[in-house]
C-alpha cells in the first residue's frame, strides 16, 4: 500500500512527550530536580512576568509552571492562564486604593522631592552590566552569608510601610483633574467574562493591558515613545509593593484582609490638552498596573493608556492610539497560539491553493495563446 | 427521584451539571428546528419546565425579568441571575395567557444578540390539538411545519411577528407547557391558520 | 479506542485528569451554550463570547473544543477529524484531551457512529444526518476582514448586510485573473442575509452546509467567536451570474476523473502527494473514514462477485 501521510499520530504524540521530559531530565544523576522555591525567589523577575501574563496571582503554580515549561515564558503563562480558566469567579473585591500599598520601591521622575521621599529599592536601573564572574563558582555558603549580611545590616523599621501618593499632591495643586467618583462606582470590565466588542471602555483595556505580553506590549509602547504618538509622558509615581486583598467577611460581611499581592504601579503625567468644554486645562494621566515586579510593563502599559484615551476621544492617529490594534495584539497566549498553529498540518487547504493557482495558470494560458494566434 | 451533588445533598436534577447538559443539548435542538417538541418529563422531578429551561442556561452574568411573577423568592438566589426591568433583561419569564404590555430588548444592528430570549409559559403545546394552529416556514424547518398553542393570547404571536420583522433585530422564544419545550427564533416565519375555541377536540 | 496509540500514560497527559467534567467550569459552558443558541436564532451572525483559554494553542482548534465540551455529555459518541483524518496529530491530541476530561463519553473513527463531530479543514464526504452536530474549528470568523480591518465598522456592514466591498473584490480577481481566486474559507450567504467565512474547508465543502440535516456550529476561540448554520437554512457561496461558483476539479489532463489509488473512489475531495519511492504522483481520499468505508464496501462487492 501507498504512502499514508498522516497515520501515527497518536504514537508521534506520545513519542514528542515523552522526549521533551528526557529533555527536561537530561542533566542526569548529578542534578538535583528546580524546586519551586527556587524558582520564586532566585528567577524573581521571571516568575513576576509568569504571573502578570498569566493573569493570576499564584506563586506557587506560577514556579510550577515555569519549571514544566522548561523557562518558556510564553508556554508557562499559557498554563498558568488555562489552569485559571477553568476556575469560577466566586467574589470581587471592592476597588483597593494603592495607597495602601506596603511599597518595597518608589521613584519619581517628575519631582526631585516627593512626600515620603524617594525610596530606589531592589533596581537593576543603575546597574552595570557587565557578567559577574564571581557567581560563575558560587558556593552554597557565599550565597548564603551574603542574605544573612543584609538582614544583620539593615534594621526592619527604619522605613514606613505606606507613602502618600505623588498624584494626590500635584491634584491638590490643581495640575490634574479631580478623581472621577462616578468612574470608581462603575462595575469594571471582566475580560475573562465578557468578549472584547468595540468600542470598549477603559477598565476592558486596562485589563487587557495588565495580562498582555511583556515584550508586545513594550514594542507598541515604543512605537509611541519614538515618534508615533504625542505622549511625552513623565513616570509622576512609579511603586513596586505588596497591596492588602480586602473581602467582605462571609459573615459580618466586614472587610477583612485574606492577603495581599506583589504589583507594579505607574502613573505617567502627559501634556495638557485643550478642553473641549472650556474647563481649565489640566495634565492628563496614564495608568499601569501589573502582578509582580514588572516596571517595563507598567511603564508601557501607562504610555499605551493615555494613547489609547487620546485615540478613543479623537480617533485614533497612530497604532499605539487604535484600541483594537493595540488590544488585539498584546496578549501572549492568543499570539503565541496561533503563529505555532502554522506548523498544523494545511493539506486540505493547500489543496485548494493548488487548484485555484492551476485553474488561473491554465486561463492564463489559454490568453496568451490566443494572443499569439492573432 | 432526587439526585446527589457532589457534597452528597439530595438536590432537585434540574440544578445538576448532568441535567443541564442534557437539557441544553435538547434546547438547542428546539431552536435549531422550530416545531420540534421535546418533553423533558424524565428530568423535571416536579418542577416546571420554565425553571428548567432557566436553570439550564442562566448565571450571575445575566439577568432576568419575571413578568408574571411566576418564580418563588427561592429560585432567585439558585439562578443566580440578577432581577432587572423587563426593557433591559436578557431573559424575560411570562405567562403567556396575559397579552405583553412591554417592549424587550431587539438587539441593535451591529449586535442583535443583545437581544431578549423570552420563556412563555402556555398550557398545551401539541402537534395536532390546541386553541391556535401555527404554520412554521424558516431556517430549520424542512419546508413547513405545523404547531397547535393552547393558553396563549393571541396578541402575543402578532407582537412577536412585529418585534422580528426587521431582522436581524427581534426576539427568540422558548415556548413551554408543563413538561414540553418548542423553540421559536426570530428567524421563523409564523402564521396564524386557525383559532379554535375548543381546543379543536371534535 | 482500538486503533488510536495510548498516550495517557505520560505525564502531561494524567495532570488533566483532576479538572472538572469537561474541563471548562460549568459558567464558561453556561455562556457558550447561551451563546450557542443566539448563534442558532441569528444565523450567519458572529455570536462574541469571552473564549477561556484552553490548554493547546490558540488556532489548534480552542474554539471548536470549547463548543464541544459544552456540549458533550456521557451519552454521546464523538469523532474528531484533522485533515479529513481521524489520525493526524492535532485529531488525537483534541481527542485524547476529550477523552481525559470527559470520563464516561465514547469515540468512534466512523461518521454513521458520531452524533458530535468536531473537525478542521472538512466536512465529512458522508451526509450527515438530524441526529449529529458538526463542530467546525475557525481561524478567521469574519468574511469582511480582507476588505476591512475594523471590527466595528464590519459589525456594521454585517448588520446592513452590506457586502457591496466585499463582492468588488470578487470581480477584481476576476477581471485580474479570469477566475474568483478565493481557494477555502469561501464566503457563504446564510438566509440570504449574513455572509460568513466558511473556515477553512475547500470549496468541494461548501455545497454541504446548504440545506444541511445537521446543526452545523462554527467556533473561533482566539477571535472569541461563535456562530452557526441551522439546518435546512439556505447557505449560498458567493457568486456572479457569469462567473458560478466552482468546486476543485480534480480531472487529468484528458479529463479523465483523477481516482483514489487506494479505494477507488471517483467522487470524494483528493489529496495528492509524491510517493516517496516511486516518485510518482498520487490521490487519495482525504477523508479517512470515508475511504475505509468505500474499500470495505469494495472488498465485499469482491467476494460476492467471486
Amino acid at each position: 500500500m501507498g504512502y499514508v501521510a498522516i497515520k501515527g499520530g497518536g504514537q508521534a504524540i506520545a513519542g514528542a512527550e515523552k522526549l521533551l521530559e528526557f529533555v527536561r531530565t537530561r542533566q542526569g544523576e548529578s542534578a538535583e530536580p528546580l524546586d519551586l522555591d527556587t524558582i520564586e525567589n532566585q528567577l524573581y523577575f521571571l516568575h513576576s512576568r509568569i504571573m502578570s501574563e498569566g493573569g493570576l496571582f499564584h506563586p506557587k503554580l506560577a514556579s510550577l509552571a515555569i519549571k514544566q515549561s522548561l523557562g518558556d515564558t510564553l508556554e508557562a503563562a499559557f498554563a498558568l492562564r488555562a489552569y485559571r480558566s477553568t476556575k469560577p469567579r466566586l467574589i470581587e473585591t471592592p476597588v483597593m486604593n494603592s495607597s495602601s500599598m506596603r511599597v518595597i520601591r518608589r521613584i519619581s521622575a517628575s519631582f526631585k522631592d516627593i512626600p515620603g521621599g524617594q525610596m530606589l529599592g531592589a533596581s537593576t536601573d543603575y546597574a552595570l552590566r557587565l557578567m559577574r564572574t564571581e557567581l560563575l563558582d558560587e558556593s552554597p555558603e557565599s550565597f548564603k552569608a551574603v542574605a544573612a549580611k543584609w538582614l544583620d545590616e539593615n534594621r526592619h523599621d527604619d522605613i514606613p510601610d505606606t507613602f502618600p501618593k505623588v498624584l494626590d499632591a500635584l491634584r491638590e495643586e490643581g495640575l490634574l483633574p479631580p478623581v472621577d467618583e462616578a468612574a470608581a462606582e462603575k462595575i469594571p470590565f471582566d475580560i475573562t467574562r465578557e468578549p472584547l466588542v468595540f468600542p470598549v471602555p477603559r477598565s476592558a483595556a486596562l485589563s487587557t493591558m495588565a495580562r498582555s505580553e511583556t515584550g508586545s506590549i513594550l514594542a507598541i509602547a515604543y512605537s509611541n515613545m519614538r515618534g508615533y504618538g504625542d505622549i511625552h509622558p513623565t513616570v509622576a509615581e512609579l511603586r513596586v509593593g505588596y497591596l492588602p486583598v480586602m473581602l467582605p467577611h462571609a459573615i459580618t460581611g466586614e472587610l477583612i484582609e485574606v492577603g495581599e499581592v506583589l504589583m507594579t504601579e505607574c502613573e505617567v503625567v502627559a501634556m495638557y490638552e485643550d478642553e473641549e468644554d472650556g474647563g481649565k486645562p489640566t495634565f492628563s494621566l496614564g495608568y499601569g498596573a501589573c502582578f509582580g515586579h514588572n516596571e517595563v510593563k507598567a511603564i508601557s502599559m501607562s504610555i499605551l493608556d493615555r494613547a489609547l484615551q487620546s485615540g478613543m476621544k479623537n480617533g485614533p492617529t497612530n497604532p499605539s492610539e487604535d484600541p483594537e490594534f493595540v488590544l488585539l495584539h498584546i496578549d501572549g497566549i492568543d499570539s503565541m497560539g496561533f503563529c505555532t498553529h502554522y506548523k498544523m498540518p494545511h493539506y486540505v487547504t493547500f489543496q485548494s491553493d493548488m487548484d485555484r493557482l492551476r485553474t488561473t495558470q491554465d486561463k492564463h494560458d489559454d490568453k496568451n495563446q490566443g494572443a499569439d494566434n492573432v | 427521584m432526587l439526585k446527589q451533588d457532589l457534597l452528597g445533598a439530595y438536590v432537585n436534577p434540574i440544578w445538576l451539571a448532568d441535567t443541564q447538559q442534557a437539557l441544553f443539548k435538547s434546547l438547542m435542538q428546539v431552536l435549531s428546528r422550530p416545531g420540534r417538541l421535546d418533553n423533558w418529563a424524565e428530568w423535571l422531578e416536579n418542577s416546571p419546565a420554565y425553571l428548567a429551561v432557566l436553570a439550564t442556561l442562566l448565571d450571575g452574568e445575566v439577568s432576568l425579568a419575571d413578568v408574571s411573577g411566576l418564580l418563588t423568592e427561592s429560585n432567585w438566589p439558585l439562578l443566580q441571575a440578577h432581577k432587572s426591568a423587563v426593557e433591559q433583561a436578557n431573559y424575560i419569564l411570562c405567562d403567556a395567557t396575559k397579552a405583553p404590555t412591554f417592549l424587550p430588548k431587539l438587539g441593535t444592528l451591529s449586535s442583535p444578540d443583545f437581544a431578549a430570549t423570552l420563556i412563555l409559559k402556555v398550557s398545551s403545546l401539541d402537534k395536532m390539538q390546541g386553541n391556535i394552529r401555527l404554520k412554521l416556514t424558516g431556517p430549520g424547518v424542512n419546508g413547513e411545519t405545523e404547531i397547535c398553542v393552547s393558553g396563549i393570547d393571541q396578541a402575543w404571536l402578532d407582537q412577536r411577528n412585529e418585534w422580528c420583522s426587521a431582522f436581524p433585530l427581534g426576539i427568540d422564544c422558548i415556548l413551554v407547557d408543563d413538561t414540553q419545550i418548542l423553540g421559536l427564533p426570530r428567524t421563523t416565519k409564523v402564521e396564524i391558520l386557525e383559532v379554535r375555541d375548543n381546543g379543536g377536540l371534535n | 479506542m482500538s486503533n488510536q496509540a495510548k498516550t495517557s500514560d505520560t505525564p502531561f497527559r494524567q495532570a488533566s485528569a483532576e479538572y472538572n467534567f469537561g474541563f471548562l467550569d460549568e459558567y464558561a459552558k453556561k455562556e457558550i451554550r447561551r451563546s450557542v443558541l443566539k448563534a442558532i436564532a441569528i444565523p450567519g451572525y458572529q455570536v462574541p463570547y469571552s473564549s477561556r483559554e484552553m490548554p493547546m494553542g490558540r488556532g489548534f482548534g480552542t474554539g471548536g473544543l470549547q463548543l464541544t465540551l459544552s456540549l458533550i455529555g456521557k451519552q454521546d459518541t464523538l469523532k474528531v477529524i484533522d485533515q479529513g483524518s481521524d489520525d493526524s496529530v492535532n485529531a488525537v491530541n483534541l481527542r485524547s484531551f476529550i477523552e481525559m476530561t470527559c470520563p464516561g463519553i465514547d469515540t468512534t473513527t466512523k461518521v454513521a457512529e458520531a452524533n458530535l463531530i468536531q473537525s478542521r479543514h472538512r466536512i465529512p464526504e458522508q451526509a450527515l444526518r438530524e441526529d449529529q452536530v458538526l463542530v467546525l474549528q475557525v481561524p478567521y470568523p469574519d468574511a469582511l476582514v480582507v476588505v476591512e480591518p475594523s471590527e466595528d465598522k464590519r459589525k456594521i456592514m454585517h448588520g446592513e448586510a452590506d457586502y457591496s466591498r466585499l463582492l468588488v473584490k470578487l470581480y477584481e480577481d476576476i477581471v485580474k485573473f479570469d477566475e474568483i481566486t478565493i481557494s477555502h474559507r469561501y464566503p457563504t450567504r446564510i438566509n440570504r442575509h449574513y455572509v460568513i467565512d466558511s473556515s477553512p474547508i475547500p470549496r468541494w465543502d461548501v455545497p454541504k452546509m446548504n440545506d444541511s440535516k445537521a446543526l452545523i456550529l462554527l467556533g473561533a476561540g482566539r477571535e472569541k467567536k461563535i456562530y452557526a448554520v441551522p439546518p435546512y437554512t439556505l447557505a449560498e457561496p458567493l457568486e456572479f451570474d457569469d462567473v458560478p461558483f466552482r468546486v476543485e476539479g480534480f480531472n487529468d489532463e484528458t479529463g479523465k476523473r483523477r481516482t483514489c489509488h487506494r479505494c477507488g473512489c471517483d467522487h470524494s475531495f483528493l489529496d495528492e502527494f509524491i510517493d516517496a519511492r516511486s516518485g510518482e504522483k498520487l490521490y487519495q481520499c482525504s477523508d479517512s473514514d470515508y475511504c475505509d468505508e468505500q474499500l470495505k464496501s469494495l472488498s465485499v462487492n469482491q467476494s460476492l462477485e467471486g
